[in-house]
């Protein structure tokens, strides 16, 4: 079965181990700059927002490319760029809404999120569950547990007849 | 040169002049002095001019990490602030979190030397290697989370160090704050801040640090994850924080009445303490790093303060303020914490010096028409805010208080002031040996230079009631020898609390040189075997354990010099003569100054032998307390030679 990320946006605590962990593995130094992810403080609504490519089923990256250099590697389900067919015209990053592909100009080429080769670093250096790495039926099972918690609580403020 | 664990460059800011200068970080005396405290110490020797005033515009500030920060070791996100503080007069590092120091290592810096003042509000905006003085006239006069929200829109995903109104004004207890999640400074860095102009540091870096050896760094660093994911405390902590330790806190901490009086716990815990902090709503948040993050942001919800949300290192500091002041409920404790944390005051200090106010007014010594008719009444939260306003303000009677107890002497006389307070070098301790034994923690108070403070000595006797068995391990853990160890363990009360605080302050020394947060959950996690191999592995340079412990003590040592340098010595590490008065508690017993294992009452001299033995244990003088020149050539320290023999007089 396919596996996701799945993100608990409201257990992450800022801590950038998902960042460090990506740039490391990926680089082989510590960065904010070179990781494949980003955690955003919004302070507004106090949240941590985890930004991060979510492997589209329909990525605005890949009809945007002209040289057809991105596709889904069917193993893992991540979305991938063939650096052999990339030219760098850097359109993907434009087009994508989460900012998950940019141009690093160290090694002039598109880097993006590829989930390890399907052991994805973050999920196993995040210690407070908001990221999970889980087959696609449970994540939706683990969604509605999730808001199933909130649903029992409106219903019961709500006079039973 | 290829820098590795350290990013490589110092940067050098003159406020005065607008001048900009990096220089390359010389590795050797990084090394030598391994970074963060250590170094900085290092620095303020040289660039500090003896005997100044600590707000004269030569007076440096200097921020800085280690080696360590910046890496993916969990729990390194350390930044320092070394300076000569206003309050005592010493110099010291204070240390702060959250993203600052993490942002300057990404930025390619280690530290940034700040000196000078400006003609007008500034603030430093560091992007990489681009480095600028901002106009911060929009920002003059806003408060702590203002100001950094506002730094926070300006510049994205950065690090903000910021000050309030408090250090506008030059408070003496004013402090700073760090991404609203950490304090710095205690003991008047935002004073010296708002000295110079200088409202805030922003930092954001997009920057690598390099390790000399990953696979072997990367091996200490799984091993940590390993044993965090397997601890069974791991949730409770992320979930109470700093309070999930309350039990202890509340014992440490439960002194009121100018420490005359220990109220009833009980009571405590239902108005302000866990009970009531389980009621407020939470959102956990921690420093870039962390594997077991304790910072929040608290909201209150019910009653007045309905809707106050506050975020904060930890909800503990309002309840310590509202214990004191008897705050009803866990909003009030809320609302006078975040007022706190606006105005940027050191809470634990204002919560004496406001308790000190509302005990002489309660014994009939000071009426509220005697402090310009400014609210005295213990237990009214609006009248607490009054008084901080005044005091962030130095309106009225907060023109005292803003200069801590240096206005209460200016207002009671010097020897009221002893009588009445437990100074130690001109400020509060927090650790009140006679409701928890002189443990480490207390009697460090007494000689940690900087003045005293929460974090000076821990590890080991952190937590009330410890085994001795339990105790040993952790002296091995630390880094103790087997020699040390057992020389610390010689004593009829089991420890001999001289001793061993000379080994929790190489520790602390360490972890505050390395980057490493010394909190005690994050600390529990760290061996000097695992510190050796990170700091190896990192900077491609070995060091053993006996080895890095070397270093630790050169750093103490380096900072004990630059206070001796400001006349510090024996006479400043005396006891106050309260520590030998009793506390009554709410049932009426007495309670006495007694040793840890509460074997026997403490007198003086039990105390002054402790202090002949610390002396003995770090080979300085006993009858000055002054590092010797034997010791400081030991140590590599020639230089410093020079200025040993002053405080002998």
């Amino acid at each position: 079965m396919e596996h996701i990320i799945l993100l608990d946006y409201q257990k992450c605590v800022g801590c950038r181990q998902c960042g460090l962990s990506c740039s490391f593995c990926k680089e082989g130094a510590f960065s904010l700059g070179k990781a494949r992810n980003t955690v955003l403080w919004v302070h507004r609504a106090e949240i941590f927002l985890p930004m991060r490519c979510q492997h589209c089923e329909e990525p605005p990256c890949g009809d945007v490319c002209p040289m057809d250099a991105i596709s889904r590697n069917e193993e893992t389900g991540a979305i991938v760029i063939d650096k052999d067919r990339c030219i760098g015209c850097k359109m993907c990053m434009v087009v994508c809404p989460f900012g998950a592909i940019t141009w690093d100009a160290d090694s002039h080429a598109m880097i993006k999120c590829d989930l390890c080769d399907g052991e994805p670093e973050c999920v196993k250096h995040c210690l407070y569950g908001a990221l999970s790495w889980l087959p696609a039926d449970l994540a939706a099972v683990t969604q509605r547990q999730k808001g199933a918690g909130f649903v029992a609580e409106a219903l019961s403020m709500v006079k039973q007849a | 040169m290829e820098y590795f664990g350290y990013a490589g460059k110092e940067l050098y800011i003159d406020l005065s002049t607008g001048e900009i200068e990096e220089k390359p970080l010389d590795l050797d005396m990084a090394v030598k002095f391994l970074g963060g405290m250590g170094i900085q110490q290092r620095m303020l020797y040289d660039l500090l001019p003896a005997g100044i005033d600590a707000f004269a515009p030569e007076a440096p500030v200097i921020f800085g990490s280690g080696p360590l920060t910046g890496t993916g070791a969990p729990g390194t996100p350390r930044v320092m602030a070394t300076l000569k503080y206003p309050e005592t007069g010493a110099t010291g590092s204070g240390g702060g979190a959250m993203r600052f120091g993490f942002m300057l290592k990404l930025a390619g810096y280690d530290h940034v030397v700040i000196r000078g003042k400006a003609s007008k509000p500034v603030y430093v905006k560091i992007v990489d290697n681009h480095v600028e003085l901002c106009d911060a006239k929009p920002l003059w006069g806003k408060d702590i989370v203002e100001s950094t929200e506002a730094l926070w829109d300006a510049h994205g995903d950065c690090g903000v160090i910021a000050m309030g109104q408090a250090g506008e004004h030059l408070g003496k207890m004013a402090q700073a704050a760090c991404d609203l999640g950490a304090s710095i400074g205690r003991g008047g860095l935002a004073g010296i801040m708002g000295s110079k102009n200088l409202k805030a540091l922003v930092a954001s870096g997009s920057g690598s640090i390099r390790v000399a050896d990953p696979e072997r760094f990367n091996k200490v660093r799984e091993s940590l994850f390993e044993r965090a994911k397997r601890y069974r405390f791991h949730s409770d902590i992320v979930r109470y924080g700093i309070m999930e330790n309350w039990r202890n806190y509340s014992i440490q901490f439960g002194y009121k009445n100018n420490r005359t009086f220990i109220p009833d716990l009980e009571e405590i815990d239902r108005a302000v303490g866990f009970e009531a902090y389980k009621e407020l709503d939470k959102k956990a948040f921690g420093c870039p790093s962390c594997f077991i993050v304790d910072k929040e942001v608290v909201e209150a919800t019910s009653g007045k303060f309905k809707g106050t949300k506050w975020a904060t290192p930890a909800y503990l500091n309002a309840a310590m303020l509202a214990m004191k002041f008897e705050m009803k409920n866990a909003g009030e404790a809320v609302k006078i914490g975040e007022a706190t944390d606006r105005y940027g005051i050191d809470n634990l200090g204002a919560s004496d010096l406001i308790d000190f106010l509302y005990t002489l007014h309660e014994e009939g010594t000071l009426t509220e028409a005697d402090v310009g008719n400014l609210p005295l009444k213990r237990g009214d939260v609006d009248g607490v805010l009054t008084l901080l306003q005044k005091m962030a303000y130095r309106e009225g009677f907060g023109n005292e208080m803003a200069d801590g107890w240096d206005g209460m002497k200016r207002v009671f006389g010097e020897e009221f002031i002893a009588r009445k307070s437990s100074l130690i070098k001109g400020r509060e301790g927090v650790w009140e040996p006679r409701i928890s034994g002189l443990g480490t923690n207390e009697f460090a108070q007494l000689v940690y230079p900087r003045g005293p403070n929460a974090e000076c000595g821990g590890s080991g006797l952190y937590t009330l009631g410890q085994p001795l068995d339990t105790v040993a391990r952790h002296a091995e853990r630390m880094g103790m020898s087997k020699e040390a160890i057992e020389r610390s363990l010689d004593s009829p009360m089991k420890i001999n609390i001289g001793r061993f605080v000379t080994s929790s302050e190489n520790w602390l020394a360490l972890f505050n040189s390395l980057g490493i947060c010394n909190r005690h959950v994050n600390n529990r996690f760290y061996s000097i075997d695992t510190i050796s191999e990170l700091f190896s592995a990192a900077t491609g340079i070995e060091r053993n354990p006996e080895e890095l412990m070397v270093h630790a003590e050169r750093v103490w040592n380096a900072f004990k010099m630059v206070n001796v340098r400001e006349g510090f010595s024996r006479k400043d590490d005396e006891p106050p003569e309260n520590w030998f008065e009793p506390m009554v508690d709410y049932k009426g017993d007495e309670h006495y100054m007694m040793d840890y294992y509460r074997t026997k009452k403490l007198n003086r001299q039990d105390v002054d032998q402790w202090l002949n033995d610390y002396y003995d244990e770090r080979g300085w003088n006993v009858e000055t307390g002054i590092p010797t020149e034997d010791k400081l050539i030991q140590l590599g320290l020639e230089e410093l030679v020079v200025d040993n023999t002053r405080g002998q007089k």
